[in-house]
């Protein structure tokens, strides 16, 4: 008995679903198509297949499940997302598959099933069968074999290089700026830091009171005295004349500064004398009187006093300005 | 000033042993002109004893500054000219067979004489070098199964031509480096020419005069010997030495592709040496850093070996040297 009802109720479903195919402009029908956008390509070329759904809105239709493939031979390579719109009361349902083949031939595809749900009742509702046929390339056998053609080099434009130099020039702008603000946290000047470069003469007077302080000769320690005396002094004309007097011999810094027009040439005549004596104490074992060791570093004093360059000083302010190079005739 | 004794009486002694130096001066300058750096490396070779390399263009008067200052000595002189065909017992000597006394005696050669001059000595082949410069080594000759010594003193003065190169026999490394000087002798000036012209052109040409005996001369060199060399001078010499070696490590890294190899330690022991014998000739019983420089060329040139690369650059012994001079700083 029951099975006499379900079998009825079926027979109720189909023509009724058939009633409404016969009838596809009326409202309330149920229909479905599948579609090649051509039904012949090349082989690898891609085509786009269309499904189509027309269905009441109180009808519940799945649509075939097509993932990796929809035929042997035929593969599915893109999955489009289902467009659906109303029409008189009846639901239009639109999907795109991107297929492609690389099998050539006559490829049949077969009916896509819908499976129809109208309450308790259900069916399943086929497309009509599709075919594809996919030619190969010609083959000229009549031809030599040859190579593959190299890749086409596609044309280079300077958009393509633009992300990177945006990037590297933003990473640039970020590490300036941490530099920058690193350098203004800490007080320091950020371009051009000036070095306190000491003038020559203040280097070696301050040396000189320091050589004093040590009392070299008192403690018989006389020719690291002149050793030392000699040293400051040849380092002050190196700097001061822009001469390499620390590697010139006693004979050859005087003649260089011959060569320099000083305006004192007694200056140089107590160098030449505090280096004469310098010799004979480092290279000869000499051991000169006390007065003369003092002789030698004033005269140090007065060479250095005597030729050191000359700033002009305002009359104002001669008062309290350039007490650090005064003079230090001791 | 307040000289410490030994110092002062060495001055005193070296004032009194080297005024030879001014008259053997004169003496030289009666029959060479000009040429002052050449009549000093002469004397420096002679005070310490060291064999002297003269290189020059023909017609500078090589031959003639050593013939003049053996004639300023009372000594016997010989000049051996070196050519191809030239044997070692053309220059040692031979055993001759007389037939008089049936049996070998021997016939001394050229080379027992207190000045011999080897004119143009890489005319000869390697052999004839290699004896002459043992002998200058050893100080003695072998001849059959006896040795002699040699006279003293003994100096070898040896002259090279820069020019004409085709069959020469250029002195390898490890035998010029026996020589303590090696001088270059250039061109004199136009008013010394004239002077030189003046000189050859009159009837009389000058004749430098005797004035000292070999003893004088070995006197002289004992005293240079004494000649006080301070640790800091030493120390000086050292660095110029270890500087055409190692020239990275004074600063001179420019130099590292182009030297071959460096000065040995003899160039070290004659820098030394000729130091103490040019503040002889100054008549000053202490060496300055002057005198090293002033000898400084004359001793190191022929003892730096050159790259390929310094000679592609240009680069020449005496470069290095006055650069290594101009860097290393002086005590």
């Amino acid at each position: 008995m029951i099975r006499i009802f379900k079998t009825g109720c079926r027979l109720l479903l189909i023509m009724a679903v058939m009633s409404l195919s016969l009838n596809p402009v009326k409202a309330q029908s149920l229909k479905v198509s599948a579609r090649f956008d051509s039904t012949t390509i090349k082989i690898g070329d891609q085509v786009k297949l269309s499904i189509e759904l027309d269905q009441p809105a109180n009808v519940k239709v799945k649509f075939p499940l097509l993932k990796d493939s929809i035929s042997r031979g035929i593969e599915v390579v893109k999955v489009f997302p289902p467009d659906s719109s109303k029409k008189d009361g009846n639901l239009h349902i639109r999907q795109e598959f991107l297929v492609t083949s690389f099998d050539s031939g006559l490829h049949y595809v077969a009916p896509l099933a819908f499976l129809v749900t109208n309450g308790k009742m259900k069916d399943t509702i086929r497309t009509s069968s599709l075919s594809l046929t996919v030619n190969t390339m010609r083959v000229d056998t009549m031809k030599n074999i040859i190579d593959i053609k190299a890749p086409a080099g596609a044309p280079f434009s300077l958009a393509e290089l633009l992300p990177y130099f945006l990037i590297t020039l933003g990473l640039f702008l970020v590490g300036f700026a941490i530099w920058f603000f690193v350098k203004k946290f800490r007080k320091e000047p950020v371009f051009n830091p000036r070095k306190v470069v000491e003038p020559p003469h203040v280097v070696a007077l301050r040396e000189l009171d320091a050589l004093r302080s040590e009392k070299l000769w008192q403690n018989d320690k006389t020719k690291l005295y002149y050793t030392k005396l000699t040293d400051i002094l040849r380092a002050y004309i190196e700097n001061r004349y822009e001469v390499g007097a620390l590697e010139m011999t006693s004979d050859q810094l005087i003649r260089a500064l011959r060569m320099i027009n000083l305006d004192d040439f007694q200056d140089i005549d107590e160098l030449r004398n505090i280096l004469v004596t310098a010799d004979l104490v480092k290279f000869a074992k000499a051991t000169p009187l006390p007065n003369e060791n003092e002789i030698c570093l004033l005269h140090a004093y007065q060479f250095i006093n005597n030729t050191k360059p000359v700033t002009p000083v305002d009359a104002t302010e001669s008062g309290n300005t350039g007490e650090a190079d005064k003079d230090v005739v001791k | 000033m307040n000289d410490t004794v030994n110092i002062k009486e060495l001055n005193d002694r070296i004032q009194q042993e080297s005024s030879f130096v001014d008259l053997i001066s004169l003496e030289m300058g009666k029959v060479i002109v000009g040429q002052k750096h050449l009549v000093e490396s002469l004397l420096i070779g002679l005070l310490a004893d060291g064999h002297i390399l003269l290189e020059g263009v023909p017609g500078l008067a090589k031959t003639l500054a050593i013939k003049t200052l053996s004639d300023t000595i009372d000594a016997k002189f010989s000049r051996i000219q070196f050519t191809p065909d030239l044997l070692p017992a053309d220059l040692l000597g031979t055993m001759v067979y007389s037939i008089k006394n049936e049996d070998f005696n021997v016939k001394k050669g050229p080379i027992f004489a207190n000045f011999v001059l080897a004119d143009e000595i890489n005319r000869s082949p390697a052999k004839v070098q290699s004896a002459l410069l043992e002998a200058m080594q050893e100080k003695q000759v072998t001849i059959g199964s006896t040795t002699f010594p040699l006279e003293q003193p003994f100096l070898v003065l040896a002259t090279q031509n820069p020019i004409e190169q085709e069959g020469t026999y250029p002195l390898p490394e490890a035998q010029v480096d026996r020589f303590m000087l090696k001088v270059v002798i250039d061109y004199p000036k136009k008013e010394e020419e004239q002077f030189i012209i003046r000189e050859n052109l009159s009837k009389s040409f000058p004749k430098a005069n005797c004035i000292l005996t070999p003893a004088d001369i070995s006197r002289a060199r004992s005293v240079v010997k004494e000649v006080y060399m301070d640790e800091k001078i030493e120390r000086y010499i050292l660095d110029i030495v270890f500087a055409t070696r190692f020239p990275e490590d004074y600063n001179l890294s420019q130099f590292s592709g182009m030297i071959k190899y460096g000065g040995s330690p003899r160039a070290s022991i004659n820098l030394a040496l000729a130091s103490k014998a040019y503040a002889f000739i100054k008549r000053r019983g202490y060496v300055i850093p002057e005198d090293v420089r002033a000898v400084c060329h004359d001793v190191l040139r022929h003892r730096i070996g050159l790259s390929y690369e310094a000679e592609a650059e240009n680069i020449t012994s005496v470069d290095i040297i006055t650069e290594i001079l101009n860097t290393v700083e002086v005590p």
